[in-house]
């Protein structure tokens, strides 16, 4: 079947959806001028095309700007490039979970781990966090559905991760001896 | 139905967040041709079946139109449950199992996966029975309903022999009847035929030689068009008699033709 209407299908108020964030991203001193803006649009819609999806409503980018604006690891020179990155992640496994988790779940569970896993990683989000999650989620997992896409890494980690709580207690052990 | 592709989109675009629950912003560029094709069945199904999308002002609009189409989808989906009904009161297989697995196993499944919101153009069915019709231009729920007439018009036809005579049809034709994958209606059509060509009553089963001459002059020594039209006025006068002059039937008989001016019938 010709794909042209699906272009067509895609929504075209996206740049006027991508600029309004920005009376939500100033405040964590993030703001996007209309050409990068643009660059994010144009950006969006060939990643759409890369994974073979259509839009129908409310793009994405929007979203995951709202999502991710408050990150410690995102400052006004990777904002863009982070931003774009993060469009073709979300599409690419939207596709390897096979369309299984809501757009809400996904964002949740990659804000999640780029701040407590990867530390801004966008190589780790995508090659070892998403890539186990989708595993997981193919194999026929679905407790994302109960907990949001909120603290489900660790069952899915194959790294013994620096455990906080002996850390302090040994701390307490050395120091109060 | 005559709707640009601009006024197709939003119906399309809204049928796709229903299906996602307005939990996903997108859909696989599969999904989309998926309820782009539902979308366009539902409004098939009102032009051909369920009414007009032009009225006197104009034509509808396109969702209104998908609307009536799915309405229509529905109906169509009853009506053919009300046809497998009436199919399975008194259904007999002859023992066949592609007959048996297709209408008694098969069918229901149809029922209970056929999916009239986001999928309506599928089939479900491989519907591995033939039968007498070409129905290779139907899909979804029209595919089933034609498919169901069809093994109406067979119930109807064979209804009226023993079901040890279908069978001894059947045995004579293969002897593996019960495996084979063919139409049970066109193979006891064709041996009835022969008995109807020479006025020879079902119960003597044996020709004479001259009667067998008289069958293949008939039905394989003419010129093809000739032998048709023969055959045709036979069947006429057959379904005239013992049918009641049903039309669908008759019509239906008539894609036994082809295969009777072919291959020998199973009683020569």
């Amino acid at each position: 079947m010709d794909h042209t209407w699906m272009d067509l299908l895609q929504q075209q108020n996206l740049l006027a959806e991508v600029m309004k964030t920005n009376q939500t991203t100033a405040k964590y001193g993030l703001v996007l001028s209309e050409s990068d803006a643009k660059l994010i649009v144009a950006e969006h819609s060939h990643a759409l095309r890369e994974q073979r999806r259509v839009e129908f409503g409310q793009g994405i980018a929007g979203k995951i700007i709202y999502e991710f604006c408050d990150s410690v690891y995102i400052d006004q020179n990777n904002y863009v490039d982070t931003v774009i990155q993060l469009q073709e992640i979300f599409y690419l496994y939207k596709n390897e979970m096979l369309d299984e988790i809501t757009d809400d779940e996904l964002l949740h569970f990659m804000k999640e781990q780029f701040e407590t896993v990867c530390f801004g990683d966008l190589e780790y989000l995508q090659g070892t966090c998403l890539n186990n999650f989708a595993q997981a989620i193919r194999a026929g997992y679905d407790g994302f559905r109960r907990s949001q896409g909120y603290g489900e890494y660790f069952r899915f980690d194959e790294v013994s991760r620096w455990d906080y709580e002996v850390y302090l207690e040994t701390l307490k052990e050395l120091c109060w001896r | 139905m005559g709707y640009e592709m601009e006024e197709l989109l939003p119906v399309v675009a809204k049928l796709a967040r229903k299906y996602t629950g307005d939990e996903s912003t997108s859909i696989t560029y599969e999904k989309a041709e998926q309820f782009m094709e539902a979308v366009l069945y539902c409004m098939n199904e009102l032009d051909r079946f369920g009414g007009n999308s032009v009225v006197p002002g104009g034509k509808i609009p396109a969702q209104q139109a998908y609307e009536n189409g799915y309405k229509a989808v529905i109906r169509k989906a009853r009506q053919a449950l009300e046809l497998y009904h009436d199919v399975l009161h008194g259904f007999a297989d002859y023992g066949n199992h592609c007959l048996y697995d297709t209408v008694i196993r098969g069918i229901p499944e149809f029922f209970k996966w056929y999916d009239a919101e986001f999928e309506p153009q599928n089939t479900v069915l491989t519907l591995d029975y033939p039968v007498l019709k070409d129905l290779s231009s139907y899909t979804g729920v029209d595919r089933i309903y034609e498919f169901l007439r069809c093994i109406r018009a067979e119930k109807m036809f064979l209804g009226r022999f023993p079901e040890t005579y279908v069978r001894d049809v059947l045995r004579n034709y293969d002897c593996q009847y019960q495996d084979m994958i063919e139409n049970v209606c066109e193979i006891v059509f064709g041996a009835v035929i022969c008995h109807v060509l020479v006025e020879k009553p079902l119960s003597e089963q044996d020709f004479s030689e001259a009667e067998e001459a008289w069958i293949r002059r008939t039905l394989f020594q003419k010129d093809r068009e000739e032998a048709r039209n023969q055959l045709a006025e036979v069947t006429r006068l057959f379904v005239e008699n013992y049918y009641g002059n049903d039309a669908g039937l008759l019509e239906y008989l008539t894609g036994a033709f082809d295969h009777i001016l072919l291959y020998q019938p199973p009683v020569l």
